[in-house]
């Protein structure tokens, strides 16, 4: 009976460890990142390290932000789960066409702070009912995982492009923001949408497109893993990143409103931090 | 040592290794407690408000189901009146018509999505009797049916109607090119007129 006992709170106590290790490894928002998976670090990194600028507030000289604080999709998981991720432009930082630097692996990509993306200017005519100008964003791209695996992809993307299998860029799962049912597959596209409330779809870009966990009408729970993070673009490639949408029937109208928010309370919530904003 | 020394000896070591072991099992525990209260409230001005629906007028306009339709459709039936393009639509551009196939339906508690495929593009619908309201428009009147704003997106263009109460955002996807014009307004508006109210 004793012997059962102390095997009881040994195994409890393996138990919340392995929480803890889980916390601040490799896979949760504790890990520096460029830090070798698994690794451990302190926790002043849980609330010092999570920054963001203020909604609205572009890199400069790409466009007209909208300082909108709205969360639009309260409660929505984080797109990566406990997996680093961090919003930030794909065209006017390094790696991006507007940056001058070819190098989109750099560590600075995946560093906080997260940096909203909704209104940056683009080539494309696009409105939307809350941005200043046309021409622009709809949604906010997100950078996940570190330098490392950034690396990793590039040697996956060389890999399949020369004919090897889709998997080998199935290296950072993206997940399903909330329950509800895939209701489109693109061609670089996969849409949500969410069982409940104003939300008409949660749209993620440049998935593996070749190496989806879902379908057409599969119903999903929040959390559940729907694809990987890559830089398909319908044939092409853009940078690895995720582009996320939400659209909306707000006021009566089906509206692109920002995510930017809604991204960042996720974050919190997925990766159980703090997130600061900074101005 | 005497057989009560050594019971005292056996009991007081099982108490420390008893106390060794749930000192760090308490601090795991209020640990986490600790991570949870720091999580912020969400500040949001928004909430979301059901429209009605007027089925009367709706089943008036009805055509009959296809088969194949309502088979996708959830044995509940459908929160909003289902509008779908017809086979063929007649349109003012060259081709004078666009031929729709394959229309493939998800449903629930509030609506409905339909994809339905044609030659240069996907028409996605989405429909929905919920609607988000910002703290700035307290009672909007929006009538039954409307047509609204046409806007150009990342792969295409949409525009939003209500029809019967409820709302339909349209969207039409390119499936031949990243420009995302391949439906421009006139086109879009027209292929909205066409629209049929099937019987659930």
């Amino acid at each position: 009976m004793r012997f059962l006992l102390f095997l009881v709170l040994v195994m409890a106590n393996v138990a919340c460890s392995e929480r803890t290790i889980q916390a601040s490894s490799g896979q949760s928002a504790l890990q520096q990142p460029d830090q070798p998976t698994g690794q451990q670090v302190t926790n002043s990194a849980v609330s010092g390290g999570c920054t963001y600028l203020t909604p609205g507030n572009l890199e400069p000289d790409s466009g007209v932000g909208v300082n909108d604080a709205r969360v639009w999709a309260p409660g929505i998981a984080s797109p990566f789960g406990t997996v680093n991720a961090v919003a930030k432009s794909q065209v006017y930082l390094p790696g991006g066409y507007q940056s001058g630097s070819s190098d989109q692996c750099v560590t600075q990509n995946f560093r906080y702070p997260h940096r909203d993306t909704f209104c940056e200017t683009r080539g494309a005519d696009r409105d939307s009912l809350n941005c200043a100008r046309r021409n622009i964003h709809q949604g906010i791209d997100i950078n996940a995982g570190s330098r490392t695996q950034c690396l990793q992809l590039q040697d996956a993307y060389a890999s399949i492009t020369a004919g090897g299998p889709a998997i080998a860029a199935d290296i950072i799962p993206i997940r399903a923001v909330s329950d509800g049912l895939i209701s489109y597959i693109g061609r670089y596209t996969v849409d949500l949408r969410p069982a409940t409330g104003g939300i008409s779809r949660f749209r993620y870009l440049h998935m593996n497109m070749r190496s989806l966990r879902v379908e057409f009408g599969d119903e999903v729970k929040q959390g559940e893993i729907i694809g990987y993070y890559y830089n398909d673009f319908a044939g092409t490639s853009t940078t690895f990143h995720l582009h996320f949408e939400v659209i909306a029937f707000v006021n009566g109208e089906a509206q692109y409103v920002s995510p930017y928010m809604s991204f960042v309370r996720a974050e919190e919530r997925s990766k159980g931090v703090v997130c600061t904003e900074r101005g | 040592m005497g057989v009560s020394a050594v019971s005292k000896i056996y009991f007081n070591n099982h108490l420390l290794v008893l106390l060794l072991l749930l000192a760090p099992l308490v601090a795991c525990v209020t640990e986490g407690e600790a991570d949870s209260a720091a999580m912020p409230a969400e500040p949001t001005d928004i909430v979301t408000q059901g429209r009605s629906i007027d089925w009367d007028r709706a089943g008036e306009d009805a055509s009959v189901n296809d088969a194949g339709i309502k088979k996708q459709i959830a044995a509940a039936g459908l929160a909003v009146p289902l509008l779908l393009p017809p086979p063929k639509a007649s349109v003012s551009d060259p081709s004078g018509q666009i031929k729709f196939v394959d229309p493939r339906i998800v449903s629930d508690t509030k609506g409905y999505s339909a994809v339905i495929a044609s030659d240069n593009f996907d028409m996605l619908i989405d429909a929905s009797n919920q609607m988000i309201l910002t703290g700035d428009v307290t009672s909007p009147e929006y009538p039954q049916d409307f047509d609204g704003k046409f806007q150009f997106i990342e792969m295409g263009s949409q525009l939003t109607i209500g029809r019967y109460g409820a709302l339909y955002a349209i969207q039409f996807i390119c499936t031949g090119n990243n420009d995302g014009d391949c439906v421009d307004e006139q086109t879009a508006r027209e292929i909205v007129q066409s629209l049929q109210v099937l019987r659930p």
